[in-house]
């Protein structure tokens, strides 16, 4: 249930990175940047979708639905609070990105 | 007569918030109650100290219950026995005993609770324990038909909200990950949108099962237009077992353990609950239902043996798709197969939904008040109510448990005492705040509710014999946890409190003012 919630807050996080509000924080200027921080953010959704995979009939819907909520609200009132500390692991990787095509 | 037209998205406005403010502080008690009863045994278990967390299978528990209910009264009609588990770790037992025509009529017995490993009473304190804050969240301590009826109406201005709400919000992606703080109005609209869309799938989910739970009360016709006798169709439905009559040849009863233990069997889980009727007569029989956790189906399989032979009389499964999809939803609801992790995140997703409503209430008088200008009447009214709901309740539910232990345990009436004792309270906070101005008032209530969760783990640990300190060195989870829960409530309140006493940041009005509010 952990891994659900931890993946969809990471998740959310690349979403939230790519939106016009936080972009700048997140150091993602260009829209190749913006493109691969959003698909970057769904295959993480996907993979806490993957994740919540259980035993039980239906029971993932509602651990996947559980989770992202829960992660998605923690992932809100973080981004709230302290939005560049939480987007600077995302700033790194785009300077990094940004460093190696420069190279 | 013309009207002029409105736009849809104005007039969904205008029904969310109509429909949220009329039903708000009935739903914030719903929800807030409501999500405490996730953790129903727990708080019972809580308020009963005395109880010992020995566990025994259901099998053996089943065996030990017979034993005693059979020397305790052999021609009793029927045993309603609900079997151990990791949650709850006595047997409860109600009995209909045999009818007395010379006797006067007497209320329902009590319920027993007996150790499962001996199968002998064991006695704690008589309380409601969260089974109180259950029944409130769709009864809301009215008489029984009127609160379902009231919950449920409730219940569907809030379906109503909720669809209305997403029509209304314009920019519902656009503002999926924004929360403002210290803004004022914008920040109550922002923290409305993020607990609402966020956990938008479970508030729909609980809002749609919890009606779909009372469905056959709020909508009987299927049911009367089909069955001559509606109870034919509970019967037929949920295998409830036609009134067969005692035999009137005594016979023991078969070894209780077996029967569960094969049941078990046939159900690949444990043991829920089992039905005993006419024990110690010929024509005896034991119907033995699945616990919860196997499945999201509330209604789970049940096996009914014959009471002296121990041959199986019938099986059922869980109905067919309508039965199975009417258990599904009500799994969904009351959540017993979510293990723990789950069961703390369908917790916080409830709290989100009491956020939701608790900020909706608070951005209905925050979009009408006027910088300057002399509050209206019906703004002061809803100010107050606000204030007595969402600041009051936890108050009373707080004194609900603080009440557990402060009443002595051996008090006569004391289970109807502790229930008194959080709707006094709340009513007492209710009408305090009207003394203070509003910013005062906020502050206020919050204060005490902090002090009154603060107390409860210190009155733990003064009238039981096990407190917090105890309870981390024995490691009692469960006691240890229940505390430091409430010292976070505590500390919760506490910063509520000290956030609403704060003067408002100086409000600054945009061209968007309008589209700020919802109604």
């Amino acid at each position: 249930m952990l891994e659900v919630a931890l993946l969809s807050a990471a998740g959310c996080v690349l979403l939230a990175a790519a939106t016009h509000r936080l972009r700048r924080e997140a150091g993602a200027d260009r829209p190749g940047e913006r493109r691969a921080l959003r698909l970057g953010g769904w295959a993480l959704l996907l993979s806490a979708l993957t994740a919540s995979g259980g035993g039980l009939g239906g029971e993932w819907a509602v651990r996947f639905a559980g989770g992202f909520s829960a992660g998605g609200l923690a992932a809100v009132l973080a981004l709230s609070r302290w939005p560049a500390t939480v987007l600077a692991p995302v700033r790194w990787c785009v300077a990094m990105r940004r460093g190696a095509g420069a190279r | 007569v013309t009207y002029p037209r409105r736009a849809l998205r104005q007039s969904m406005a205008w029904i969310h918030g109509w429909l949220g403010l009329l039903a708000g502080w009935i739903l914030f008690a719903m929800f807030l109650t409501g999500t405490a009863s996730y953790f129903r045994p727990e708080i019972t278990r809580w308020m009963q100290p005395e109880l010992s967390g020995r566990n025994a299978p259901p099998a053996r528990a089943a065996a030990a219950a017979a034993r005693y209910l059979s020397a305790a009264g052999k021609d009793d009609v029927q045993w309603f026995v609900t079997l151990p588990d990791a949650r709850s770790p006595v047997t409860h037992a109600y009995v209909q005993p045999k009818p007395d025509p010379a006797a006067a009529p007497r209320r329902r017995a009590p319920e027993l609770l007996l150790d499962p490993v001996t199968g002998t009473p064991v006695t704690a304190r008589d309380t409601r324990g969260g089974e109180h804050f259950y029944r409130f969240h769709f009864q809301l301590q009215l008489p029984v038909l009127w609160g379902r009826w009231l919950a449920g109406l409730c219940g569907l201005f809030m379906l109503a909200a909720i669809v209305s709400g997403v029509v209304t919000h314009k920019r519902i992606f656009a503002d999926f990950f924004t929360l403002r703080w210290n803004k004022g109005q914008r920040s109550w609209l922002d923290a409305h949108n993020a607990s609402a869309v966020l956990a938008l799938p479970f508030h729909a989910m609980i809002t749609w099962t919890g009606l779909m739970t009372l469905v056959l009360m709020y909508m009987p016709w299927p049911i009367t237009a089909n069955y001559a006798n509606p109870t034919t169709f509970t019967e037929q439905a949920y295998d409830f077992g036609g009134e067969d009559a005692a035999s009137g040849r005594p016979a023991p009863l078969a070894d209780m353990g077996a029967l569960v233990r094969d049941a078990e069997r046939r159900f690949g889980g444990p043991a829920g609950r089992m039905v005993v009727r006419h024990p110690g007569d010929a024509a005896a029989t034991v119907a033995v239902y699945r616990g919860a956790g196997r499945s999201i189906n509330a209604r789970g399989p049940s096996v009914t043996y014959s009471g002296v032979t121990g041959r199986v009389l019938s099986q059922t499964g869980t109905g067919g798709p309508a039965l199975a999809t009417a258990g599904v939803l009500l799994g969904l609801h009351v959540a017993q197969f979510a293990d723990g992790p789950l069961r703390v995140v369908f917790f916080l997703m409830g709290l989100t939904g009491a956020a939701m409503v608790g900020t909706g209430l608070l951005l209905w008088t925050t979009a009408r008040r006027r910088p300057g200008a002399a509050p209206f009447f019906g703004l002061k009214l809803v100010e107050r109510l606000n204030i007595g709901a969402v600041a009051g309740l936890p108050v009373g539910m707080g004194a609900f448990l603080l009440s557990n232990r402060l009443i002595p345990a051996a008090a006569e009436g004391r289970a109807a005492t502790e229930v008194s004792a959080m709707f006094w309270t709340w009513g007492a906070v209710a009408l305090a705040q009207l003394a203070l101005a509003p910013r005062r008032a906020w502050a206020a209530t919050f204060r005490a509710g902090a002090l009154v969760f603060a107390a409860v783990p210190v009155a733990d640990a003064l009238f039981t014999d096990r407190g917090l300190p105890g309870s981390l060195t024995h490691g009692d989870a469960l006691f240890a946890t229940f505390d430091l829960s409430m010292l976070a409530v505590a500390a919760l309140l506490a910063f509520a409190a000290a956030r609403a006493g704060r003067a408002p940041a100086p409000a600054r009005r945009r061209a968007r003012a309008a589209e700020l509010a919802h109604a």
